[in-house]
C-alpha cells in the first residue's frame, strides 16, 4: 500500500521537482503527505521532525539543532492525487542558533478538482541562523484548487530568510497567499514570488515586513504574467521601523487579453534614517523586447512565450 | 542586388526623416552607413527591418528580389535578414546560452554537440569567456559593451544573409575596432552581408562601399577612403551638419 502511494507521489512530483525519485529516496530528512495521511519521514541527527494525523489537520513540527548546517535541501511533499481533497496543515519550524538549512517544498495537486490545500505556518529563524525556503506548486488542468498558505516568519539578530515561491505551470486556480515577517538588527530577508495566471485563475499576494531592527535588510520581489481573464492582486508592504534599515519591494507583472494586475506597495517609515522604495512595472511585454526576438525570426506568440517565461523563471 | 532601396521616405509625427534614400547591398558585401548623429542612420536600419512606428510614406525595400516593405520583422527575418540595435534590449531570466540559440541557423541545430560548438565558438570571437558567460543571463548585471558582443555573437550564431549593424561599436572600448574588423570578416566568409551604420569613419573604411547620409539624403557613396576623406574634409564644417 504504502509503496503505491509513494508511486502516485513520485508521479506528481514530476511537475515540481527535475528528480522525484531523489525527493522520495535520496539522502536527508524529509516528510511526504499524501492527501490526509504522512505516508513517510526520515529523520537525520541535527534536525527534529515529527508529524500527526489529527482528525482532518495534520501537524508538522521541525525543529533545526543549534549548529547544525544541512548542506543538502530537505524536502517536503505535499500530494494530493485525488479530487475533492481538503488538505489542512500546521507546520511550526524553528532554526536554532547558526544553523541552516534549505527547505523544498513541493505541493503537487494533480486533479486539481474540488481541492482545498490551507497551511498555516510559523517560522522562527534564531540568531544567524539561514533559512532558505522554496515553494514548487503544480495545481493541475481544472483550476477548481483553492491553496491559501499564512504564514509568520520572526527572524531573529542576523538571521537569513531567502523565500522563492513557484507557480508557473498549469492552473493556479485561487492561490491566497499572506506573509507577515518580523526582522530584528541584521536580518536579511529576500521574498520572490513567481506565477503565471490563465483562464479565470485568481492570484492574491498580501506580504509585510517588519524592519524591526537596526540595519535589517529586506527585498520583495514579485514577477508574474496574467493572460485571459485571470486576475493578480498584489499587497506589498515594509515597515522601516529602525536606524538603518533598508527595503525594496520590486514588482514586474505582464498582462496579456482581459486580465487585470493590481499592485499596491505600501511603504511606511517610522525613522528617520530608514530607507524603503519601490518600484513596479505592469503592462503588455516590451515592444524592443519582442522585436529583437522578432528579428530573429520568432513570431510574436514564440517571442512573448520567451520573454514571459524568462522573467517567471521558467526556462 | 540582395538589398535595393528605392526613394525611401519616413516621417516621425510631423518631420521627414528619410528624404528619398537610394541604397544597394550587393551579396557578400560591407557597405557602411556614414554620418552625423541625426542624420537618419538608425531610421534608416529601423526601416529596413520593419520595426513598429518606421513605416514608409513613400518607396519600397527590395530583399532578393522579393518587396518586403510591407512585410512583418519575422516574415524579414525568416527571409535572411537580421538587425543589431545600438542599444540591444535586456531580458531578464534568459542565460546566454538560450539566447544564442533564438534564431540560430539550422545547419548548428542538428545535434547538442554541434550546437555547442557554435555557441562557444560565437563567444571566443566576441572575446567573451564562454565558460564564464554561458550561464549568464542577458539581463542588467551585463555591462553594455558585454551586451553588444551578445548581440555580435547571436548574428555569428544566425548566419544570416544580411545583417544590418546599428552602431556596432559604440560602448565597445576602443582597443577593440580591430576585433570587429575581424568579427565583420568571419561573417563575410560565412557568406554574410553587413549594412554597417556607423559615425566613425574609421569603422567605415573597412567596409567595401560607404554611403554618407546627411539630413535623410545619400550625399555621397562609393569607395570607403573616398567617401571618408569627403566626410573629414566637408562634413565637420556644413551647416547642415551644425543644423543635426
Amino acid at each position: 500500500m504504502v509503496k503505491e502511494e509513494l508511486m502516485e507521489i513520485m508521479e506528481a512530483l514530476k511537475y515540481t521537482s527535475d528528480n522525484p525519485e531523489k525527493v522520495i529516496h535520496g539522502k536527508g530528512p524529509r516528510i511526504i503527505v499524501k492527501e490526509n495521511k504522512i505516508i513517510n519521514i526520515e529523520k537525520s541527527e541535527g534536525i527534529i521532525l515529527d508529524g500527526k494525523e489529527e482528525g482532518d489537520m495534520l501537524k508538522v513540527k521541525m525543529v533545526v539543532k543549534k549548529g547544525y548546517k544541512f548542506k543538502e535541501p530537505i524536502h517536503m511533499c505535499f500530494g494530493i492525487t485525488k479530487e475533492n481533497v481538503s488538505q489542512i496543515i500546521d507546520v511550526e519550524i524553528v532554526l536554532e542558533e547558526n544553523s541552516a538549512i534549505s527547505l523544498m517544498s513541493h505541493c503537487s495537486f494533480l486533479k486539481g478538482k474540488g481541492i482545498k490545500h490551507i497551511m498555516n505556518g510559523v517560522i522562527k529563524i534564531g540568531k544567524n541562523a539561514r533559512f532558505s525556503y522554496n515553494e514548487y506548486h503544480y495545481h493541475g488542468m481544472e483550476g477548481d484548487i483553492l491553496v491559501k498558505p499564512t504564514v509568520k516568519v520572526e527572524i531573529d539578530e542576523g538571521g537569513i530568510y531567502t523565500s522563492n515561491f513557484t507557480l508557473t505551470k498549469g492552473r493556479i486556480g485561487t492561490l491566497d497567499i499572506y506573509q507577515e515577517i518580523d526582522a530584528k538588527k541584521d536580518a536579511i530577508i529576500d521574498i520572490m514570488t513567481r506565477t503565471y495566471a490563465i483562464k479565470d485563475d485568481v492570484v492574491k499576494v498580501d506580504e509585510i515586513v517588519k524592519l524591526n531592527g537596526e540595519n535589517a535588510k529586506c527585498i520583495i520581489k514579485s514577477r508574474g504574467a496574467a493572460m485571459d481573464n485571470s486576475k493578480i492582486s498584489l499587497k506589498l508592504k515594509i515597515e522601516g521601523n529602525a536606524p538603518y534599515c533598508k527595503g525594496h519591494i520590486d514588482c514586474a507583472e505582464i498582462t496579456k487579453g482581459n486580465a487585470e494586475v493590481e499592485s499596491i506597495p505600501i511603504l511606511v517609515v517610522r525613522d528617520d534614517r530608514a530607507r524603503i522604495t519601490h518600484e513596479a512595472a505592469i503592462g503588455s511585454v516590451d515592444k524592443k523586447q519582442l522585436e529583437t526576438l522578432m528579428a530573429k525570426g520568432l513570431d510574436e506568440e514564440e517571442a512573448t512565450e520567451i520573454i514571459v517565461k524568462g522573467m517567471i523563471g521558467d526556462l | 542586388m540582395l538589398l535595393k532601396v528605392e526613394d525611401l521616405h519616413v516621417h516621425r509625427g510631423n518631420r521627414e526623416i528619410l528624404k528619398g534614400i537610394n541604397l544597394e547591398v550587393k551579396e557578400n558585401e560591407i557597405h557602411a552607413i556614414i554620418g552625423p548623429n541625426g542624420a537618419g542612420k538608425s531610421t534608416l536600419a529601423y526601416t529596413i527591418m520593419g520595426v513598429s512606428g518606421y513605416k514608409p510614406s513613400k518607396g519600397r525595400i527590395i530583399f532578393k528580389g522579393v518587396d518586403i516593405t510591407n512585410k512583418s520583422i519575422t516574415e524579414r527575418a525568416r527571409m535572411g535578414l537580421t538587425l543589431a540595435w545600438q542599444e540591444p534590449a535586456r531580458f531578464e531570466g534568459i542565460k546566454v546560452r538560450t539566447y544564442l540559440t533564438l534564431g540560430m541557423n539550422e545547419k548548428y541545430k542538428k545535434d547538442k554537440e554541434t550546437m555547442e560548438q557554435k555557441i562557444r565558438e560565437s563567444l571566443e570571437l566576441v572575446k567573451l569567456d564562454p565558460d564564464k558567460y554561458l550561464d549568464r543571463y542577458v539581463d542588467e548585471t551585463l555591462s553594455g559593451g558585454e551586451r553588444k558582443r551578445i548581440e555580435l555573437a547571436s548574428i555569428i550564431c544566425m548566419e544570416p544573409d544580411l545583417a544590418i549593424l546599428d552602431e556596432p561599436d559604440s560602448g565597445i572600448d576602443i582597443v577593440s575596432f580591430d576585433e570587429i574588423k575581424r568579427i565583420f570578416d568571419y561573417l563575410k566568409e560565412k557568406g554574410c552581408s553587413l549594412l554597417v551604420v556607423t559615425h566613425r569613419e574609421e569603422l567605415a573604411e573597412s567596409a567595401d562601399i560607404v554611403s554618407l547620409i546627411c539630413c535623410g539624403e545619400v550625399i555621397k557613396s562609393g569607395d570607403p577612403k573616398e567617401v571618408g576623406e569627403f566626410y573629414k574634409k566637408n562634413c565637420g564644417k556644413c551647416y547642415k551638419f551644425q543644423r543635426n
